[in-house]
């Protein structure tokens, strides 16, 4: 179904396109608030909510920009409503954790580790970039803010994880 | 930690996937919204009916305006004259009988 098609259904409220809706982004939203608020945990209900988000404010889609990228903006703001009720966490990795490139899993949580020392904006622009492979662009649009910006963002983001790796040793 | 390094660690997070009946427990919510949202309308849609019938049986009542109740002066002097005569043709009342 392609992307005009789908508004239209989205806008009947269809169920069907919802269900095309969903299963073309659920795996990328989820990934992206699992890796921003993943330390805090609730994941899966930020991510239920964003998509019952869209249910409640498709009306109001102007198309001005694509659908995706109104999607991570609700993504964006659905987190930063969460992180303004709960307090933001920051996982403590275990010293001298060893930088193993074949175990998944133990990358996998120093990486949530790593992200949770950023602030909320350098998260999703570095799980963004990093995970989802988005432009600077995509990126801005999501964030509400310019690519210049981004690139700031982001640098900042990298010189933190960098330093924060070194403090806790992974070689 | 170069930024090559990072950008492992953070590829590593690729492989994360909604958990399994995700796709579900949405559309299970959407439609307890959609419901919702229904009951409402249909709730409202009622109570307007409601309000528009007591409104039309209201309005079909032949209304009573002051100018139906107000008799004009000669219409009380017909009267009270009417009154009069049926009184004095009365036997019972005659002055001369």
């Amino acid at each position: 179904m392609e992307e005009k098609e789908l508004i239209k259904g989205l806008k009947r409220k269809d169920e069907e396109a919802f269900r095309i809706f969903i299963g073309r982004y659920k795996d990328s939203i989820y990934r992206i608030i699992y890796s921003v608020a993943g330390a805090a945990g609730g994941a899966e209900d930020i991510a239920q909510e964003v998509f019952i988000a869209v249910f409640k404010k498709i009306g109001k889609f102007n198309e001005k920009s694509s659908l995706s990228t109104w999607l991570y903006r609700i993504a964006v703001n659905k987190c930063m409503d969460y992180f303004r009720k709960n307090k933001m966490k920051t996982l403590e990795l275990k010293d001298n954790l060893i930088f193993e490139r074949d175990n998944s899993e133990e990358r996998k949580k120093i990486a949530i580790s790593l992200i949770s020392t950023l602030p909320v904006r350098e998260r999703f622009a570095m799980t963004m970039k990093a995970v989802e492979g988005f432009s600077n662009g995509e990126i801005a649009d999501a964030l509400n803010t310019t690519e210049g910006n981004v690139r700031i963002i982001l640098f900042r983001a990298r010189e933190r994880l960098k330093k924060e790796a070194k403090k806790y040793g992974i070689t | 930690m170069e930024s090559h390094k990072i950008d492992e660690l953070f590829s590593a997070l690729k492989s994360v996937k909604a958990p399994c009946g995700f796709e579900e427990k949405v559309l299970d919510k959407i439609n307890r919204a959609k419901k919702r949202i229904y009951s409402f309308a249909l709730r409202i849609s009622f109570a307007l009916a409601a309000i528009l019938l007591i409104f039309f049986a209201e309005y079909r009542r032949a209304p009573i305006y002051p100018s139906d109740i107000l008799i004009s002066d000669s219409e009380v002097a017909e009267m009270e004259n009417s009154l009069i005569d049926d009184f004095f043709a009365n036997e019972k009342y005659k002055l001369f009988p």
